[in-house]
């Protein structure tokens, strides 16, 4: 059995010919937190789904636990059925993710797919409403919920299956900034041994999320080391259009670089 | 631009009605049905509906489906929008050129045109569209009181393929994405629209909207697909609730078959 939780080697993707991701190269532990930061178009949402095994890598090797991740094991019952309790991705857009009448069948549908005992489904369910303080809604229709709502029932029906890997697609995206707080705080407590791969060009929720980061630019990684060292080179954010330079011909003399913000009064 | 309101009507229409389960979880006579003895009885009175020639067979069927709306507690009005009148303008498109072409005793002719209407035309069409309301209101009853994770369970437990169930469900998703993105995109246009369009280029762009529906729908759609399968979805339903055949349930499958079997003898 492979230490790694996930390996990827030289993996490329293509929707047509319109190259997505090339050349990338990444180990993740269990129990790592990992942020994948680029701007829009950079290839984050395309490497979260080949890692939730729903796209097949175009070329190159990418191993769940040492067993690849190809057409043939994704077709795998046994396979599968093991993968998606273990792994759950979380969409960017919470409309595509929330397709039940009512939040409480939204988030009983995942472990009714795992087949688990119907009495330890509804007690699961109504913890996790509980969690992420939906319980009010569990009657309600997803598709009539505010914005925030939403992406706490879409994060309720995937946290309820207490899956090992949690994959994030910009969880924190259109998100008052209360919320996004309350977002990144459960993130951060949610099982310590946890491994949480979030992809975001929200570059102020970093260091809370991650301990180790990757930078995407046009689908290759330009950079990746510690959040720290990453976030203070600002000539290579700059180039992966996360950060803007800003010239205030009134206020400062030179060109310089649009700071961003820290959560925590850091 | 009152087509377009009553486009956006029916739009918000459909959406209420292929996201709400409000009807389904109502108390009522079919609701407390099993699905399975309502998707046996529906799947016979439907056929029955459809093959049906006499207009005694065919005012018996609408007789029992008024009945079972009424037992339901099923607003007529809900189902007039959801059913009866979409049902109506398109099987009414259909039939409207039978009116004319129709051999037999003229009844009246169109002015200005000199078309000539006849009395075979009419009571021809008039059945075909009794027919087509009269089935698709046994299958409307169907959908509009069981809810729709039961219908395709239940699909399931009569041993319909997997294939086929994932197609319905999948199709399911597909129109309700439909119905989202074009009232969407009614919106959008409506709030960037300055002033009335020539009847030309109002063509123009009802073309152009309907492709660009097509293509978004079929991406949205495939995207829920992702959804469903990224949290473990692999055609198979599954419930909360156990499905138990009580002896009222046995009871109304051979009331609906008996009905049905009595319709087809009678034609």
């Amino acid at each position: 059995m492979s230490e790694e939780l996930f390996e990827l080697e030289d993996v490329a993707y293509r929707y047509g010919r319109q190259p997505a991701l090339e050349g990338i190269t990444m180990r993740i532990e269990p129990g790592q937190r990992v942020a994948l930061l680029g701007a829009n178009g950079s290839g984050k949402s395309t490497l979260l789904r080949i890692l939730d095994g729903l796209y097949v890598a175009g070329s190159g090797r990418v191993a769940f636990r040492g067993v690849v991740l190809n057409d043939r094991s994704l077709q795998d019952e046994t396979f599968v059925f093991d993968f998606r309790r273990r792994v759950a991705l979380l969409f960017q857009d919470p409309d595509i993710q929330l397709f039940n009448p009512t939040v409480f069948d939204e988030v009983a549908f995942g472990p009714l797919q795992l087949r688990w005992p119907h009495e330890a489904i509804r007690s699961r369910v109504e913890n996790t409403l509980r969690l992420l303080e939906v319980q009010d809604l569990r009657n309600r229709a997803p598709h009539r919920l505010s914005g925030g709502e939403k992406k706490r029932v879409a994060l309720a029906s995937i946290l309820v299956m207490d899956p090992e890997v949690l994959l994030l697609d910009e969880p924190t995206a259109a998100l008052d900034p209360k919320t996004q707080t309350q977002f990144v705080d459960l993130l951060r407590s949610w099982g310590a041994n946890k491994t949480v791969i979030t992809a975001t060009h929200d570059l102020h929720i970093v260091e809370d999320i991650a301990d180790y980061c990757y930078v995407l630019r046009n689908g290759r990684i330009l950079l990746h080391g510690k959040p720290a060292e990453v976030l203070s080179n600002n000539e290579l954010l700059e180039e992966a259009n996360l950060i803007h330079t800003y010239h205030h011909a009134h206020t400062h003399p030179e060109p310089h670089f649009h700071p961003h913000l820290h959560r925590h009064g850091k | 631009m009152t087509f377009e309101k009553t486009a956006r009507r029916l739009v918000l229409t459909m959406e209420n009605g292929f996201y709400d389960e409000e009807l389904a979880n109502t108390p009522g006579l079919l609701q407390q049905l099993d699905p399975r003895c309502k998707i046996v009885g529906f799947l016979g009175l439907t056929v029955a509906a459809s093959w049906a020639h006499r207009a005694a067979t065919l005012a018996a069927l609408t007789v029992l489906a008024a009945v079972l709306i009424a037992g339901s507690r099923i607003p007529l009005r809900a189902i007039a929008l959801r059913v009866w009148l979409p049902v109506l303008a398109v099987s009414g498109a259909l039939v409207f050129p039978a009116i004319f072409l129709t051999p037999g005793d003229r009844l009246w002719t169109l002015p200005l045109l000199g078309w000539a209407t006849t009395q075979q035309g009419v009571q021809a069409a008039v059945r075909l569209l009794w027919r087509v309301e009269a089935a698709t209101t046994f299958s409307a009853l169907l959908v509009l009181t069981t809810p729709w994770m039961h219908v395709l369970k239940g699909l399931r437990v009569l041993r319909i393929p997997i294939v086929a169930v994932v197609l319905l469900s999948m199709t399911y998703r597909y129109i309700f994405l439909l119905v989202r993105t074009a009232r969407e995109m009614f919106e959008a246009r409506e709030s960037r629209r300055a002033g009335k369009f020539q009847r030309r280029e109002a063509r123009r762009i009802a073309a152009a909207t309907a492709g660009v529906l097509l293509s978004k729908t079929m991406q949205l759609g495939e995207e829920v697909y992702f959804a469903m399968r990224s949290r473990g979805y692999q055609g198979e339903v599954y419930l909360l609730e156990t499905f138990r055949m009580r002896s009222v349930d046995w009871a109304a499958a051979v009331v609906m078959l008996s009905a049905a079997s009595a319709a087809l003898w009678l034609g």
